[in-house]
């Protein structure tokens, strides 16, 4: 018996972003921080405009406070020019280690899916020979 | 920590997340409401006006949901390390009542925790009433098997299958449901830290 083949739905495409963002969420996070220290706001802010990820402005703060728990941040209050005090957050020695262990992890992993899909591209750039 | 500028809606808001935060510790949450309105004043730095305001609290989310989502981060993330099986227990219940899940967590919980409690309270009690407790074949014609404590009826019509032997066995049996459980309670624990805290939205 033949399994009925159905193409894949938007649902299946956003339920796989999501499970790929819940894995990346927290190493974009914590690379966001590689330059220097930054406050909630100018997190979401640097994952938009420099990794073009979305995320909900409330959920940042629990990610950031388990990051901490984990030892892989450090935060402090600072006074600011606004007039209202700002949490910092920076990258701690372990946090600085975490990221580079698991960048090399993720460049590995995206390399290798890489190669997988290179017969995707072939099959495009045959296509555009085709005259 | 209140502003001086800080605007009116955005105390109401703070106000409705506070009054969800419910058994976390006051420097616990003095400092997620710290954290959430200096947020939305860096929001509307340039825009202090009511509907800027407005906006920015939305982008924040559902005060319940927020104040939920941090609820579960800092209680879960607080007995990730912890090796108490009544801490470990006592977060289980407080998820439990955070989502659908928790309740899950805490209903398998208290089935795995009853199984190895049944069989260590056998196992301790039958050197003092050896005809009452024990693992009992019962006359029935179906030939089901019912571990009795004090059952008088089933001790009368049954055989007692373990005899003595129901204490060693009844002790490692017991033990390692109950070490099964625990550990089964710390990982989940630490899955729904890792999972909500990095949902990516509020309403996971």
């Amino acid at each position: 018996m033949k399994a009925a083949i159905t193409e894949p739905s938007d649902e299946d495409f956003a339920k796989w972003e999501a499970q790929l963002r819940k894995g990346g969420l927290g190493l974009a996070v914590l690379a966001s921080l590689l330059e220097g220290s930054l406050y909630g706001l100018e997190i979401l802010r640097k994952l938009e405009s420099v990794g073009g990820l979305t995320v909900p402005e409330g959920t940042i703060y629990p990610l950031l406070h388990r990051l901490k728990t984990a030892g892989f941040v450090d935060s402090q209050w600072v006074e600011s020019e606004a007039g209202h005090p700002r949490k910092y957050y920076r990258l701690t020695a372990a946090g600085r280690s975490y990221v580079r262990e698991i960048a090399g992890t993720w460049r590995e992993f995206a390399a290798g899916l890489n190669r997988l899909l290179a017969p995707l591209e072939e099959k495009k750039n045959a296509k555009r020979k085709i005259p | 920590m209140r502003n001086a500028k800080s605007p009116e809606p955005l105390e109401k808001y703070l106000k409705e997340v506070t009054n969800h935060l419910v058994g976390l510790p006051e420097n616990e949450a003095m400092e997620i409401i710290a954290e959430l309105r200096s947020h939305v004043l860096d929001r509307v730095s340039d825009d202090l006006n009511h509907v800027g305001i407005e906006r920015a609290l939305e982008l924040l989310g559902n005060p319940r949901e927020v104040a939920r989502l941090n609820m579960t981060v800092h209680v879960a993330t607080r007995a990730v390390d912890k090796n108490s099986p009544l801490v470990i227990i006592h977060t289980i219940a407080r998820l439990a009542r955070l989502s659908f899940k928790g309740l899950i967590i805490l209903m398998t919980s208290l089935v795995g925790y009853s199984f190895a409690a049944s069989w260590l309270l056998a196992a301790l009690a039958k050197p003092f009433v050896p005809d009452r407790v024990g693992l009992w074949s019962l006359a029935d014609p179906t030939g089901d098997l019912s571990l009795s404590l004090g059952r008088k009826d089933a001790t009368v019509a049954g055989q007692d299958i373990l005899g003595f032997w129901i204490i060693p066995i009844g002790l490692a049996v017991g033990l390692c449901a109950a070490y099964i459980t625990y550990r089964f309670d710390r990982w989940s624990i630490r899955q729904m830290a890792k999972q909500r805290a990095h949902s990516g939205s509020p309403n996971i």
